[in-house]
């Protein structure tokens, strides 16, 4: 695929996610490419190599199962990215202190893991409409 | 009384009003808009106890004359009340050269303006299905909290 099409990085530490995503946006939205990390240390290390593709959008867990869940890394991620790539929280928790957290940190937008396939096909066609049809992401460098 | 789900929508092209306000009434009639032509009615808005906090802004950044649209990004992120509001960009200009600079500003996203009505009322209907419908917002902000930096 061309580097210009939409990358998406998925921080989250349960494998079926990003299957899911892949396979609703093999359908959905099959120019997007959705790679993801399975822990802050995978996070970072990509976002650290040296050359790598700015991702235009990253999908944040809260939950990871670490010594450091996703609001912690957060701070880190814009600072790596320069604030160019707009996180999106993706998790399961709706606690109200979280979600003020979340935006408090940098966070652009707090939504919540969908659960039913056909939620989650809605969730991919607005993620490609709202943020890769009518918005302009810096992404790549 | 029910709180409104107040949408500020900043732009110093008036004729862009009726136009917005009724692709709103059509697509996402549970918002109320409430526009503002420089960043001194910003301000204003603002520092009136009475006004209702909005639930997003929507701000041109190619307000030439009055105001600079990323100077009224930065002074929102530097207030206290306002810091967490989702601020949405948008741009006449499709080769979008202020993304960059209003995302690290702090936009929470930088989007293309429309400019049909079809395209307005398809732009509406992606703000509702993503920020009402989708998004969980940033709660009030505590009552208590002074909006002093």
């Amino acid at each position: 695929m061309d580097q210009d099409s939409p990358l998406v990085l998925v921080v989250d530490d349960e494998p079926p996610i990003i299957e899911l995503l892949q396979r609703v946006g093999r359908e959905h939205f099959p120019e997007a490419r959705f790679i993801s990390a399975n822990s802050p240390q995978e996070a970072l290390t990509y976002l650290d190599t040296p050359n790598r593709e700015l991702p235009h959008l990253i999908l944040l867990d809260i939950d990871l199962h670490s010594s450091v869940d996703g609001l912690e890394l957060l701070p880190t991620i814009r600072s790596k990215t320069q604030g160019l790539t707009p996180v999106v929280m993706f998790t399961m928790s709706d606690k109200k202190p979280d979600v003020a957290r979340a935006y408090a940190a940098g966070a652009v937008a707090y939504t919540r893991k969908p659960e039913a396939l056909k939620e989650w096909v809605t969730y991919v066609t607005l993620l490609r409409d709202y943020w890769f049809r009518i918005s302009i992401l810096p992404g790549k460098v | 009384m029910p709180r409104k789900f107040v949408i500020l929508f900043v732009d110093d092209d008036q004729s862009i009003q009726q136009i917005a306000e009724r692709a709103a009434r059509s697509s996402f009639p549970a918002a109320t808009l409430v526009f503002l032509s420089s960043s001194r009615e910003v301000k204003a808005y603002f520092e009136n106890p009475e006004n209702q906090l909005p639930k997003l802004v929507l701000l041109d950044v190619n307000l030439n004359e009055q105001v600079n649209g990323i100077e009224i990004l930065s002074s929102l992120r530097a207030r206290r009340r306002t810091y967490t509001v989702p601020v949405i960009v948008f741009t006449g200009d499709e080769l979008g050269r202020r993304a960059r600079q209003a995302y690290s500003t702090g936009a929470s996203s930088f989007t293309i303006k429309p400019f049909s009505y079809e395209q307005w009322k398809n732009y509406m209907t992606l703000i509702r299905q993503y920020w009402f419908e989708t998004v969980q917002l940033p709660p009030d902000p505590d009552p208590d909290d002074s909006d002093i930096v």
